[in-house]
């Protein structure tokens, strides 16, 4: 790719730091919430970006509308550092980038109709009068498999479906160039998740859309990613080709997140039972995996693995990276004549979109 | 209680909601009735209530005179449907600049936060330690009696009320997805607060009003007695009952029926609160 | 926050109650001076009161005047009485927290009792008619209340004195004889405040899985009502019972001044009458006063209360 991307994001950093008790005795405390993340998303590509609760992919999110600042690094969009823009620069430039909130039910206003939300961008932006805009809307409301009428609607006559639909709608008036989905099928029922997945696929692939998607859930992100970053305690643990990372991970976090996938998998073992994240416990020197990695050494404790290249366009946070071991839906413990029928899902699983 | 389940409620009109609930069915008849009641005495008003009959005072109801007449002559009903306007007009007005004043204070406190926030918080808090009545009470006096004043005291005495219901619902406001959502699509600070926030802050500040409508007739009552109202020989339930109190062993009914007028005033407001309430909740 | 911090809140709340109160005046229309001389026009008194309150002197320089006297304890002379301010409102203030406290009392007894009645009982008949009558409680204005009160119980029944004071300590009996009607009167609007809030509280303590299983247990109904639902219950109620005192001071004005208790709520109406500025003043003051204590007092309660019976009680 020659041209830059669409949205290349260098060493961002957020600290969120708050002083406690009372002058004289005050205490700073700090959460790292985002930590040295860098990667780029280039013109209909998707970036899958992958984590726990807590592991700062919805502030990364945040960091790149701005809707909160950074402490450190930038976010280029199509080559223009954010950053260095004033308020009303930075307003028009919003408009390149949009976000699809995780909750249907709260991320539209219930006193404003469905159309007014949609067409809102619009009339922000400058980019169309109250006329066209319902034109406008119309269309974007049809393109998400809507009906135009609905728009004189208040959301709460709809469904969580529905709603992330104009949600997307929404997102889409602008013709943004990136669209940032946090969590955007999480609080969706399974057999709607799949509709809106095909959508937003859809859309992507018809207006060449890039798009940083979010999410906890590795198999949600394998159907849309064509690249996928991992993200563990505020910092990118592995990053590379969708298929690469799930087929062969390089970091064991990586790995853990895989095998607590609930696939169709007799004999899974699913997560280990882990505390949450809390704040910065123990910013000790070393991997901040390591209390719970099961590869670790000593030198894991000591220092922390920077970002590394491990095979083309795949690196890994892991001095153990090529100790990792692929990861395979089979298990010892399957009986043979499921087994088949496991390689075959296994199969089509990892192809994925290809198929 | 869910805000958003308020403000779905409201998509009907208000009228049906009211009506849907008893206590709102009870209330919205009493309201009107009284301000049917203020708006007609003109023309149903029997009696010129200023008129003095020097033959005719202190008489206990009669059919000339149904529910008798005062000291100086003047006839009860009379001055009963013309002493509706104080107090109607104190409530609605009050209340209206409570509102004017309160809620965009409240907005600002809770928008803009820090010391534009700890300025107007302290200022309310202040105010609301002094008891609502006296407040008004100092205001009228120190303003002059006059129902113009009077509505204005106790204005003042209801904002700092509405400054903190609209200040902590637009912290919850805030808060909520929708208005992140809303800024990341490039909306500003004007526009969120008039489209996005205001709206939402209309169902709890509705069913505060019609309480403080119920304490204003009350309040325009209390002044009216203490002779900090319109001023006589102007009728209201308030003066009215000030001159009872001194008759209360031979003339009871120079009493009995102001108080009652304010008494079923108040029912009908307050009433009118709690079926708003209930039908907001509802859903 | 921290003791410190708690204290400068305080003090600067006090701090612009005071602007407030000095401020009154300056709402008064005409010369302040004139005002003041009352009945007495001629120009050496204007003159000479112009001198005495500083009146010539700029806004910011007659408040901290002002303030400096009231700091000490000075807030005047009453133009009616001739009597230092400060003396006869703290003279007044022993009858008013008398009638405040029985009314308190007399609000908790009812109020709650009936909330819980209403909360046991919810959805019949008896719930129904305590809602209606708390509706009413709090509509109906004191002061007509009294003098229906005084109408009936005084005039047509004599029972009870219609007014007049007996110290409970010259009297305890004829005190109570003289009080219970203002005591009623004054607190019946907190009583169905009360028992609206009793109720509610009442119902959600009831539905709670500890009290369901104490029922499937076999635990008699009194106790369970009794024991556990009501003390939850009480909690939220007495907070907003120590709080709601303020409140009581407003209502005592008209209530003080219908059975004529020498309270300064009644000394608040008189000086209204008498057009007496000072003392109005200094009334408002003293009752902002009392509120942010009694607020202070709340919030040390609550912090006192509350990891004790998290941590402790069941």
């Amino acid at each position: 790719m020659t041209a830059p991307p669409v949205l290349a994001v260098e060493a961002l950093t957020k600290t969120f730091t708050w002083r406690r008790g009372l002058p004289g005795f005050r205490r700073t405390h700090a959460v790292h919430a985002v930590r040295d993340v860098s990667f780029s998303v280039g013109k209909g590509e998707t970036l899958g970006l992958v984590g726990e609760s807590g592991s700062g992919k919805s502030t990364t999110a945040r960091l790149l509308l701005r809707l909160i600042e950074p402490t450190a690094g930038s976010v280029r969009l199509n080559g223009k550092d954010l950053a260095a823009l004033g308020a009303h620069e930075l307003r028009a430039r919003r408009g390149g980038m949009q976000m699809i909130f995780q909750d249907p039910f709260a991320s539209l206003n219930p006193r404003l109709t469905v159309g007014y939300q949609v067409a809102e961008p619009l009339i922000v932006h400058g980019i169309a009068g109250r006329g066209e805009a319902r034109a406008r809307v119309a269309a974007l409301l049809e393109r998400v498999g809507l009906n135009p009428s609905h728009a004189r609607s208040y959301p709460h006559q709809f469904s969580g479906g529905q709603r992330q639909r104009i949600a997307i709608a929404r997102a889409l008036a602008v013709a943004p160039d990136l669209v940032i989905a946090d969590e955007a099928v999480s609080a969706l029922d399974v057999s709607v998740r799949a509709q809106i997945l095909n959508l937003l696929d859809d859309i992507r692939r018809e207006q060449q859309l890039s798009m940083v998607f979010i999410s906890h859930d590795l198999g949600v992100v394998r159907h849309v990613a064509d690249r996928v970053a991992v993200m563990y305690r505020g910092r990118i643990v592995e990053t590379g080709p969708a298929r690469a990372v799930f087929h062969t991970p390089r970091h064991p976090y990586t790995r853990e997140l895989l095998e607590a996938m609930p696939v169709a998998r007799p004999g899974g073992r699913g997560m280990a039972a882990r505390p949450p994240l809390e704040a910065d416990a123990a910013a000790a020197a070393g991997c901040g995996f390591a209390s719970r990695c099961p590869l670790a050494v000593e030198r894991c404790r000591s220092a922390e693995p920077p970002l590394a290249p491990v095979a083309a366009g795949h690196e890994s946070a892991c001095f153990r990276a090529a100790d990792v071991a692929p990861f395979s839906l089979g298990a010892s413990n399957v009986p043979p004549a499921a087994r088949e029928r496991l390689r075959r899902l296994q199969e089509r699983f990892l192809a994925g979109r290809a198929a | 209680m869910s805000a958003r389940a308020e403000t779905i409620a409201l998509h009907e009109g208000p009228l049906r909601l009211l009506w849907r609930t008893i206590p709102g069915r009870i209330g919205l008849v009493l309201v009107l009735f009284f301000v049917a009641m203020a708006v007609t005495a003109p023309v149903l008003s029997p009696f010129d209530p200023l008129a003095n009959d020097w033959m005719a005072v202190l008489q206990p109801p009669s059919r000339a005179h149904p529910l008798g007449t005062d000291e100086l002559g003047r006839d009860v009903l009379s001055r009963l449907l013309w002493g509706a306007q104080s107090p109607l007009v104190a409530a609605f007005g009050s209340v209206a600049v409570a509102l004017a004043v309160g809620v965009p204070l409240g907005m600002l406190a809770g928008y803009a936060g820090g010391a534009v926030d700890a300025v107007i918080s302290r200022l309310t808090d202040t105010l609301l330690a002094i008891p609502g009545i006296m407040l008004a009470i100092a205001l009228a006096l120190f303003l002059g009696g006059s129902l113009f004043n009077a509505t204005l005291a106790i204005s003042v005495a209801a904002i700092p009320a509405f400054i903190r219901l609209s200040r902590a619902r637009t912290l919850q406001v805030m808060a909520e997805p929708y208005v992140e959502a809303a800024r990341s699509v490039g909306v500003r600070t004007v526009r969120l607060l008039f489209v996005h926030v205001f709206p939402n802050l209309v169902p709890p500040i509705i069913v505060q009003a019609t309480l403080a409508m119920a304490v204003a007739v009350i309040a325009e009552a209390s002044l009216s007695f203490l002779g900090l109202g319109r001023p006589p020989p102007a009728p209201s339930w308030g003066s009215m009952l000030t001159v009872g109190k001194d008759y209360i062993a031979n003339a009871p009914w120079l009493s009995i029926w102001p108080g009652l007028c304010i008494f079923l005033v108040t029912v009908g407001f307050s009433l009118l609160g709690d079926g708003l309430r209930q039908s907001l909740d509802r859903r | 926050m921290g003791v410190l911090g708690k204290i400068g809140s305080i003090l600067a709340t006090l701090f612009l109650l005071s602007v407030v109160v000095f401020s009154l005046q300056l709402l008064l229309p005409g010369d302040p001076a004139t005002v003041l001389a009352g009945e007495d026009r001629s120009p050496e008194t204007i003159a000479a009161i112009r001198e005495r309150f500083g009146l010539d002197q700029p806004l910011p320089v007659q408040y901290v005047r002002w303030l400096g006297n009231a700091v000490q304890g000075d807030l005047g002379i009453s133009m009616r009485f001739n009597q230092p301010v400060v003396a006869l409102v703290l003279s007044k203030l022993p009858v008013t927290f008398q009638l405040a406290t029985m009314a308190l009392v007399i609000a908790i007894l009812l109020g709650v009792t009936a909330g819980v009645f209403a909360a046991v009982y919810r959805g019949t008949a008896v719930d129904q008619t305590l809602t209606i009558v708390s509706v009413a409680g709090f509509s109906i204005p004191n002061f007509w209340l009294g003098i229906l009160m005084i109408m009936v119980v005084s005039v047509q029944w004599g029972l009870l004195p219609p007014s007049g004071y007996v110290s409970p300590l010259v009297d305890p009996w004829q005190s109570f004889r003289a009080m219970i009607m203002p005591a009623f009167v004054l607190g019946s609007g907190l009583a169905a405040i009360l028992m609206r809030h009793t109720r509610s509280a009442m119902i959600e303590a009831l539905g709670t899985d500890y009290v369901r299983t104490a029922l499937a247990k076999g635990i008699p109904r009194r106790r369970i009502i009794l024991r556990h639902a009501l003390r939850n219950a009480l909690v939220p109620v007495i907070t907003l019972g120590a709080l709601e005192f303020g409140q009581l001071l407003g209502g005592s004005i008209l209530t003080e001044y219908v059975f004529s208790v020498p309270g300064i709520g009644k000394l608040l109406v008189d000086s209204v009458y008498n057009r007496d500025y000072p003392v109005v003043q200094a009334v408002v003051l003293c009752s902002g006063a009392i509120y942010i204590a009694l607020n202070l007092l709340a919030d040390l309660a609550h912090a006192a209360l509350d990891p004790r019976v998290r941590g402790g009680a069941a």
